[in-house]
This record gives structure tokens, sequence and C-alpha cells, in this order.
């Protein structure tokens, strides 16, 4: 294990090998049998399944925990708890007409909601581990936590109320560096930055509105003498360019961006990047072979300077343990795995699925195809945009939803040949990739059809 | 017991008008009610070693609906004090004009209530003309006043003297107005000036914490060379409204005051732990990245923090 590697490499200089972070969020928890409520709410719980981690899949760096709604709930968002996935939100508080931002006297403190439980499984973890691993304390990003708290219609006051948008980014980006500044006290070297609705901004939009939150964010991490992370979700392909401008040490994407030519770009700034073993499609379900064959492949055909290999993103609940162990294998001891899949062949082992007739439909289906709706943030507002139709349109339009996290739904999704996740289908046509519709664009489009 | 409210903007005198009035009175008990904007309490500090009865409210404008309380139980706590006269200086970017609800509050919760005089609020005459059109408490400090204190009166020419006049009329065209170098109004002209003057309507004031400004307090533990905080400073002040607060360097501590391109730095007699500046932003959060990089770029190595 080397801490010492990973932080050679978020300074950007050769290492002998590249580093690998597991993201074992609520997955942590079923290492040794507690649900992920418990491990969200319980210090033994988290703290036990957290050394589990360590002991098992040898981590050069993790993260304490991979929850994005501590602040949201503080800040008065109501959580929906979940036995096998961190809460989402459910209500906002600062939804409605009434352009309002939360008051500075609502920044938590380190006795708030619960930051307690994080606070000391950091201390405990840094003092037993902290010397052999580089412990990650996770952030909300500012852009998603201003959705949980405002709802979907921060999207829209990007559009239509700039000054306003810009003012509750600030506002969250205060609750950031404050967490930032409880976390490195508690021992945290590498502060990650997980704003997954990135993707679902415009870049011009995130230039003008929020690069110079963003960069005082990681202005205000280095200050203390810490890493810099910024994690994405969703395809942001096209936003890598200005995250690399808000000077992060290192970018952190899913499997929706292609690593190859992210890096191109990341690169050009000297910004590690880290990724992004495919979470349901070899980490969920595939076997030992199919993730040692994807880790290796990778590794021969990236250059390993600046990088990083971990999932995709927080790996889910029920991921077989056997499989994250070949991946660390795969990284760790990289030509001893080559022998392994020599002889690999991938087996296909998704159902037969049947699409829709879309030439014989009754009315107009929307689909919405998402990693996980209920756990990735991007996923959920694509979601909640899409429910517009149903508000407006009643039972003139259908509506279905899909996950990326069962063997049916992959395979639907294959069979669409759905390229980025969350993705928006109308009537079997691709419609909007990424970037979540306005309320005017769908309802034009669905007047058009109805 | 009599209540004066003094408001101004950030920088204008508001902390040097208080304290010669309360040196040059003597036979007035006065306790005083601070509003700082900041966390940390740099007036309070100033106006301390006069040793009189001070309350500090610090973290925003006492007039946003979050403050509002502590304000009020301020106000109350003062009232069973043995004072003559209650002086609340509210911090530069508070927005006063409904001050007489919070009154009628206090009376409400007390039993008993303040006999309000007025508001006295005082402009920086070298900063006025622009800073008005800009800052809309600026204005809404002068239509509530009954009093306008125009300061630095040397640092203005009479032609602009004029239009800072004939600006504060149109804003407010009851208004009575002083002028001074270095806050030189007496108490007792004050006091006269105001009684029998009426008090302006109450309105829905404007603090709301949305517009609360970037506020950040910078620490550094050990001590600074003068000349580079010195540097530091003019780099900075581009992008602040206000810099403020205690210098500990190697030349001895200073207390700190900067606003827009003039900065002073005058000796303190006192012991301080640490350098403590309470800086106000006029570019929102790109304070935090230039405070840093600032520090970084120009090489200096004491360790500050900045939050």
């Amino acid at each position: 294990m080397g801490k010492e590697l990973l932080l050679k490499v978020l300074r950007h200089e050769e290492a002998d090998r590249v580093p690998w972070v597991p993201f074992a969020g609520v997955h942590a928890g079923a290492l040794k049998g507690y649900s992920a409520r418990e491990v969200l709410t319980d210090e033994e719980k988290l703290y036990e399944s957290l050394m589990e981690v360590f002991k098992l899949y040898e981590p050069d760096g993790m993260p304490v925990h991979f929850d994005l709604q501590i602040k949201a709930e503080i800040l008065g968002c109501e959580l929906l708890w979940a036995e096998e996935n961190p809460p989402s939100v459910l209500s906002h508080p600062f939804a409605g007409t009434e352009l309002k931002v939360p008051c500075k006297c609502k920044i938590p403190k380190k006795t708030d909601g619960r930051l307690p439980i994080f606070l000391n499984v950091m201390e405990r973890l840094n003092k037993e581990i902290g010397d052999k691993t580089a412990l990650y304390g996770l952030i909300c990003g500012p852009i998603t936590l201003a959705s949980h708290i405002r709802g979907p219609e921060f999207f829209m006051d990007i559009i239509m109320y700039p000054d306003y948008a810009k003012q509750m980014m600030e506002f969250c980006v205060e609750v950031c560096n404050t967490l930032s500044d409880y976390y490195v006290e508690a021992g945290m070297e590498i502060i990650a930055i997980v704003d997954p609705v990135l993707s679902q901004i415009s870049p011009k939009s995130i230039e003008d509105l929020f690069l110079e939150g963003f960069t005082a964010i990681f202005d205000f991490i280095r200050s203390k003498d810490a890493y810099g992370c910024f994690f994405v979700c969703g395809n942001a392909t096209l936003q890598l360019d200005v995250m690399c401008r808000s000077n992060p040490d290192c970018i952190s994407i899913d499997e929706n961006v292609n690593i190859y030519e992210a890096k191109k770009i990341t690169d050009q700034y000297n910004i590690t990047i880290g990724g992004n073993i495919p979470l349901t499609t070899a980490m969920l379900f595939g076997n030992q072979q199919d993730n040692m064959k994807y880790v290796v492949d990778m590794l021969d055909n990236i250059d390993h300077k600046n990088l990083i290999v971990s999932p995709g993103c927080d790996m889910p609940y029920h991921i077989p343990v056997e499989n994250t162990i070949a991946c660390a294998q795969a990284v760790i001891n990289t030509e001893e795995t080559r022998k392994f899949i020599e002889n690999y062949e991938a087996v296909d082992n998704l159902p037969e699925v049947t699409l829709p007739d879309y030439n014989k439909l009754d009315k107009p289906l929307i689909e919405v195809f998402t990693l996980d709706w209920e756990t990735c943030a991007a996923c959920t507002y694509m979601v909640k945009a899409a429910e517009i139709a149903e508000e407006v349109y009643g039972d003139k339009i259908d509506l279905r939803v899909y996950k990326y996290n069962t063997l049916e739904e992959i395979a639907r999704t294959k069979a669409m040949e759905v390229e980025k996740l969350p993705s928006i289908y109308v009537n079997g046509e691709l419609k909007w990739k990424s970037i979540i519709p306005s309320r005017q664009e769908l309802t034009e489009l669905l007047d058009t059809l109805i | 017991m009599k209540l004066l409210l003094l408001t101004g903007f950030l920088g204008a005198g508001k902390t040097t008008l208080l304290k010669k009035w309360l040196k040059e009175t003597q036979s007035f008990r006065i306790g005083v009610l601070m509003n700082e904007f900041g966390d940390m309490g740099i007036d309070g500090r100033l106006i301390e070693e006069n040793g009189l009865t001070l309350l500090e409210i610090s973290g925003g404008s006492v007039f946003c609906a979050c403050l509002k309380e502590d304000y009020i139980l301020g106000l109350i706590s003062l009232l069973s004090r043995d004072l003559d006269l209650v002086i609340v200086e509210s911090s530069g970017m508070s927005d006063p004009s409904n001050m007489e609800t919070v009154l009628t509050t206090v009376k409400e919760q007390a039993g008993k209530g303040y006999d309000y005089l007025g508001a006295v609020s005082i402009v920086d005459a070298r900063y006025f003309l622009e800073q008005q059109k800009v800052i809309v408490a600026i204005n809404r400090q002068i239509a509530y006043s009954n009093i306008v204190v125009v300061n630095k009166i040397d640092l203005q020419t009479e032609e602009n003297l004029k239009k800072i006049e004939k600006s504060i009329h149109e804003i407010n065209p009851k208004s009575c107005i002083f002028y001074s170098e270095y806050g030189n109004v007496a108490l007792p002209e004050i006091l006269n000036a105001i009684s029998g003057r009426p008090i302006p309507d109450a309105e829905e004031s404007i603090n709301t914490p949305e517009n609360r400004l970037k506020t950040g307090v910078l620490t550094c533990e050990k001590p600074i060379p003068k000349t580079d905080f010195m540097s530091f400073v003019d780099a900075i002040k581009p992008y602040t409204y206000r810099i403020k607060g205690f210098l500990k360097s190697d030349k001895g501590n200073f207390e700190v005051s900067s606003v827009g391109t003039l900065s002073h730095y005058r000796h303190w007699p006192e012991n301080i732990d640490k350098t403590e500046v309470v800086i106000i932003s006029s570019v929102g959060i790109k304070i935090v990245s230039l405070v840093h990089r600032t520090w970084k770029e120009m090489g200096l190595k004491a360790p500050i923090e900045f939050k």
C-alpha cells in the first residue's frame, strides 16, 4: 500500500506504479453485513467497515464516506433513506418563487447533523492507518448542494436569474470551505469535491458563474496543505477543460467519459486524472477476469504519469468482493494479473429484451435512461425534468425510467445503443443526453407530438 | 433611556466619531451596542479601551432577519443598566429603515422602551459620490437619518462637496448636514440638532441574508515583516471595500485600517496573540483565491488562515 505513492502522483511526480483508490462508500458496510443506513449513522459500524476495506482492498487511498447529503440534511433537506444506497434528497427548503439564499449563520458547525460521526471516524482512521493510506474527505460540491437546497429550479435559475445562481453557489462554496477545514483538521490529506450535476451545465455557464467559486475552493484546500480533487459524474467531456481551469490537483471521472481522450485534456494542465472502472457492467455484474481485463487494458493503453485507477464513482453495495480484489490485483501486480487473463473471453450474460414498437405507440413515450436515479444526483434531476411532462400532460403521455443496475435494464440500455447516461429518449429517439432539458424545451417537443 | 443610532458605510469613520464622543462626553453614562459585519469584533476592541458598557453582535447586519433576535435581546439587556444614552453603532452594510419596528418589539418584550432620538449617518466625503451609485445601503442609511455627517472633507474639493450636499438632499431633503475632518463633531451639538426632528417612516429593511458581503478573517500566528504585510495589503486592497484589524509584526503591533486607496498603520500598545484582519471583499468569493495566491506569489513564509 502506498500513501506516499498516491501523494507523489497528486504532486505530478513520476511514481513506481499507478495508485489504486477504491471508492467503497456504502459497499464498505456490505463487507461487515451492515446496511447503508447503519454505516452512515453509526460511528462504530462505519469505522469497523472501513478497516475492512483497508484490509481487503489494499488501497493507496480511500474515502471515509461517499454521502453527498450530509450538508443538505443540515441545511434543512429531508432525506429518503435506503438500506443499500446512500440517502437521497426529498425536499428542497429554498424552492419556490422567492429567490433566497441561506444565511451565513446556517453554515454547518462541527456538532451539526451527522458531522460528529464522520469527524470522529476520520480522526480514528487517521491515527490507525493514516500513515499507510491517504484518507479522502468527500464533500458535496457547490452546484449539487445548491440544487439540493433550491431544487431542480436551480437549473432554470442559471438561465433566468444568473446573479442569484451565483450568489447561491457562493454560499455553497463557503459551506464547502468550512467542511474542508473540519476534514483537514480531522486528518484528511485529500479533499474531494464531488459535484455530479456539473455535467448537466454548459461549460459557458460554469465559466461565467461558477469558475471563480470552484477556484476559491481548490485554493482554500491548498492553503490547508491538502490536495484537492474534483469528482464529476456523467458525460462531463465538454466540461473537463473548464474544470481543469479551476486548478484542482486531480479530476475523477466515471465510465461516461472516455478516459483516453479526457487524459489528453488533463495532461495539458498537468492535472492528475482518476477513473473509471465501469461500476455495473464490470464491477457489479462482471466476473474477476472481466475486471482484471478492463484494468490491464486501461493500463496498457494510457500514459501512467498523472493517473489513478479507481471505480467510476461510489461502488454499488452488492459488488462482489472478489471483483474489487481483482481490480486491486490488476493495479498492484499488473504483470502477474496478465497471466490470469491470457485466455480471456468475454461472456455475455445479458438477458433478451424486447424493445417497444416505436412506430405503433398509442401516445408519446418518454424514456429516461439513468445510472441510478435514486443515488446519482445528475440522474435524479434528469428524472425530475422528465416528470414535468407527467405534470403537464397527465395520461396523454407515457413515462418510463430505467436504472443501469439490473441485468435486464443494462440489456435494454445496450439494445437502445444509449451512449451516455443519463439520457432522455422520446418515441425511441435520443433527445437529450447529459444536459437537462428546460420545461419549455420539453413541452415544445411534446406539443408537436400530442 | 435615550437611544441614538449611528450608521455609515465601511470606513466612513463611525468608530473614530464614536471614540471621540466617548472621550469628550463625561457627563453622560453611555452604553454602546456594536454590530460587526465580520465574525470577529475589531471595532469592539478599539472601543473597549475606554472602559464602558459595550455589547457586540457580529456576523452580519443587526437589521438582517437572522440577527434581529440578538439585537433585540441586546437592546433589552442595556435597558436594565444604569445609563443615560445608548448608542447603536451599526455595521457598515446596515439598512436601518426598520428601526422603529425593532424598538416596538423591544418595548413589548421588556415592558419599557427607549426614547429614540433618531439616526446619524456618517459618509466618507472622499468616496461618497462613487459609493452612493452602487451601494444601496448607503442611500437607505441617508434616507433614514435625521443628521448626516460628511466626514474627511479635507480630502475632497469644494466643488465635489457641493455635489455631495446636493445628492444627500435629493435622497433626504429634511436631513441636517454637518461637515467634519477626523469625526470632529461634538455629541452635544448632534443631540441639540436632532431633538424635535421627525423620524423618517419605517420600511422593510433591504438587509436580507442574501445581500451580505463576503467577509473573511485573515489570521497568522507568527510575526509578519511589516513591509511585506503592507505590500500585501496594497496588492489586495483594490478588491476590497475595507481591511481592518491588528497586525503582529517584526516591528511591533499595529492597528491596520484600509479603505479605498488609503491605508493606515497605527502603533498598538497592547499585547496581541496573532495577526487578525477582517477583509471585506468587493469581488465576492474570488477574494479567497486572491488572498492565498497573493500571499504565495509574494513569497511570504508565515502560514496564514483566511476564512
